[in-house]
């Protein structure tokens, strides 16, 4: 139950922000620095795409490490102390009130901290280091820095101390929290996951080591660029770009010796995701090696990379974490004393097929909209991407309602397709 | 003209409205609608293979599809019938006791629309000599044996239901007696579950363990170590030892404890 309490908080934290966006259109028609739209970028960034990965880690680290995770109750309190400090550091970003940021920021440190330690602990002494556990664990010092880079940025609002102005220290720190924490957490994972859901070999060869290096010099790189040097932030824009192509070589890779002849839709959001990196990082590069520039440039930059890519990666990802948790707790206890059902009884197709329609076209559109910065196109998409992640928390709901004991008569009495054996 | 020996994936590939056809005949042809299994399992059989397949006459069948492409009906010209491959058809090779087995079950895969001809083939790698594949499918895998066969391995096929077949291929009469001896065949059962999707190696290992006497032993193949299985064994009484005897390979031996 402990991934699925993180997983289920995430999506509450998605359909808000997705609710939010036709709300806050004409905030997000202007600049990108305003309070709300931080309120917005913070409820997506820590509460949807950092809890995802948190409590997805807690169910697919001890699988693509081989070894259980350190302390389960570390990470009820740690879960407690992160969702409550994003709570308050969304409100306190909502009305512009600095100081109880800070406390905000303060509180999500710890509870970054508490899951730093149960990482750690939990990889101590690990014999072989992977292709996944090297990504696992750059992305952990990714996320502590990024933890305390936010921190020392709200600091700084109350007393001024970082060198530099404002906007290079954001942008670092936002990049330090999509290239350092989540980029590389995403393709580590992939690389074992991926292969276990498409029923294809592990991937292996150069683009693995592009991917190590890539990130591994790249990301830091990018984010020093930002603060003190062009050429080595399009130098860092350049790797990483390369760790990204060598994914996609991955990730296509994997689906032409998949042998599987359908694709459900939780793997269709994760290689749609997986396509909408490329227009993403393209994206980015000419931001870094500036090609293009601007606020709305760089609020387009962000839908295609936090919308497009993450959420839609992440929301596939759970549509095959959670049916499986779910499954394990209901069904596993009964497996080969009793007919159980397989995973696919468990799901929604048709819903899940609404949300990847309208998540994609919404995303897609909310990339140009922002772009364009009309507030009219930015409620339109916004419309389309609030109605996907409805659709995507009623799949998901579906599939949770198997932990209420009527629904597992109803799947396993009297339905034909009942039974894995 | 279409004969009992005309390749049913040539013939297909020239025809493809015969996939019709051929679902019309019999049940298990309507699995050719999927792609990649007509893809996969068409090319391995004849028109003669695949009546006996459907357990249905070769001229009927011959006559059939001749009929639906507009080719004159005479009689089919002679083939041998399919091999006699059906339980009791033949005594059960006595060495068949002796040897490991290595289960690989793919009615799932089939019903799921999914090819199993990969993993089979996996499984095939990892069969010695004192060991036989067992392959249990919902129809008869005729394609199997000429596939098969061609790789030294021989087969005995029962039939345990109507939906489910099992053949055991192994290495003939070139098969050695064990050096040390097995206690009983079950005793040395081994399950491999390689190439299924999550949660399906846990369901096959737990059906099997359902059937497992106190004091037997039960090896899977696994891709990984299955952390989400071991709580499961605990709970239900068996003990576990996993080793890794090659990069990829994990093995999980699972016994009853006596009680």
């Amino acid at each position: 139950m402990l991934p699925l309490s993180y997983l289920v908080t995430a999506t509450v934290a998605f359909v808000v922000a997705a609710l939010a966006l036709p709300w806050l259109a004409p905030a997000l028609a202007g600049h990108y620095y305003q309070p709300r739209v931080l309120a917005l970028t913070h409820t997506v960034t820590l509460g949807w795409i950092t809890l995802t990965i948190m409590g997805a880690s807690y169910q697919i680290v001890p699988i693509v490490l081989g070894r259980p995770i350190w302390s389960e109750r570390l990470a009820r309190w740690q879960l407690a102390l992160t969702a409550g400090g994003i709570g308050g550091l969304v409100g306190h970003f909502f009305i512009g009130e600095w100081a109880g940021l800070l406390w905000a920021a303060g509180l999500v440190t710890v509870g970054v901290s508490l899951h730093l330690v149960n990482a750690i602990l939990s990889v101590r002494g690990l014999a072989a280091w992977t292709f996944t556990a090297r990504l696992v664990a750059l992305a952990h010092v990714g996320l502590g820095l990024t933890a305390v880079y936010g921190t020392l940025l709200g600091l700084d609002k109350i007393v001024r101390f970082l060198p530099g102005s404002l906007f290079p220290n954001l942008h670092a720190h936002v990049h330090l929290a999509l290239l350092g924490w989540v980029l590389p957490m995403v393709i580590g994972v992939a690389a074992r996951v991926y292969p276990m859901f498409l029923l294809a070999r592990e991937p292996a060869g150069w683009p693995g080591r592009v991917q190590l290096w890539g990130l591994g010099l790249g990301v830091p790189a990018v984010v020093l660029g930002i603060l003190f040097s062009r050429a080595l932030l399009a130098a860092g824009a350049l790797a990483v770009a390369a760790a990204v192509l060598a994914h996609v070589v991955w990730v296509h890779a994997m689906v032409r010796g998949s042998r599987r002849p359908v694709l459900d839709w939780g793997l269709r959001f994760v290689l749609t995701g997986a396509l909408a990196l490329v227009p993403a990082t393209g994206l980015g590069l000419a931001l870094a090696l500036d090609v293009l520039a601007g606020p709305r440039v760089a609020l387009g930059y962000a839908a295609l990379a936090l919308g497009a890519w993450a959420s839609l990666t992440i929301a596939g990802m759970m549509l095959k974490i959670v049916p499986f948790l779910v499954w394990y707790r209901v069904y596993g206890p009964r497996a080969g004393r009793e007919p159980v059902p397989s995973l696919p009884d468990l799901g929604w197709p048709a819903g899940e097929r609404l949300a990847w329609a309208l998540l994609t076209a919404g995303f897609v559109a909310l990339a140009g909209a922002l772009a364009l910065g009309e507030a009219m196109w930015i409620r339109a998409a916004g419309v389309l991407v609030a109605a996907g992640a409805l659709a995507f928390a009623a799949s998901l709901a579906r599939v949770l309602h198997h932990l209420m004991p009527c629904a597992r008569r109803a799947v396993v009495a009297p339905a034909p397709r009942a039974g894995t054996a | 003209m279409i004969t009992a020996d005309t390749n049913l994936g040539g013939l297909l590939d020239e025809h493809p409205e015969l996939v019709e056809v051929l679902a019309g005949c019999h049940d298990h042809f309507a699995r050719l609608r999927n792609r990649l299994l007509r893809r996969v399992m068409a090319p391995r059989v004849t028109v003669g293979q695949a009546a006996g397949l459907a357990g249905m006459p070769v001229a009927e069948l011959v006559t059939t599809l001749r009929r639906a492409i507009g080719e004159p009906e005479e009689p089919a010209t002679a083939a041998p019938p399919p091999a006699p491959t059906v339980a009791g058809s033949g005594p059960r090779p006595a060495e068949l006791d002796r040897l490991r087995v290595v289960e690989v079950d793919v009615r799932d895969d089939l019903r799921r629309g999914e090819e199993p001809f990969a993993r089979i083939m996996a499984a095939v790698k990892a069969v010695g000599p004192a060991e036989a594949l067992v392959v249990r499918a919902p129809f008869e895998p005729v394609p199997l044996y000429d596939v098969l066969g061609r790789r030294g391995l021989a087969h005995w096929t029962e039939q345990r239901a109507p939906d489910d077949w099992c053949v055991w291929f192994h290495r003939g009469a070139s098969v050695p007696a064990p050096a040390a001896p097995v206690a009983t065949p079950s005793a040395a059962a081994t399950l491999d579950v390689r190439g299924l999707e999550p949660p399906l190696p846990m369901v096959r290992v737990l059906e099997r363990l359902d059937t497992l006497e106190p004091g037997d032993a039960l090896t899977v193949l696994h891709e990984r170590r299955p952390l989400f299985l071991y709580p499961q064994l605990d709970e239900r009484g068996f003990r576990h030892e996993t080793d890794e005897p090659e990069p990829g390979l994990v093995r999980i031996v699972i016994r009853r404890a006596r009680p």
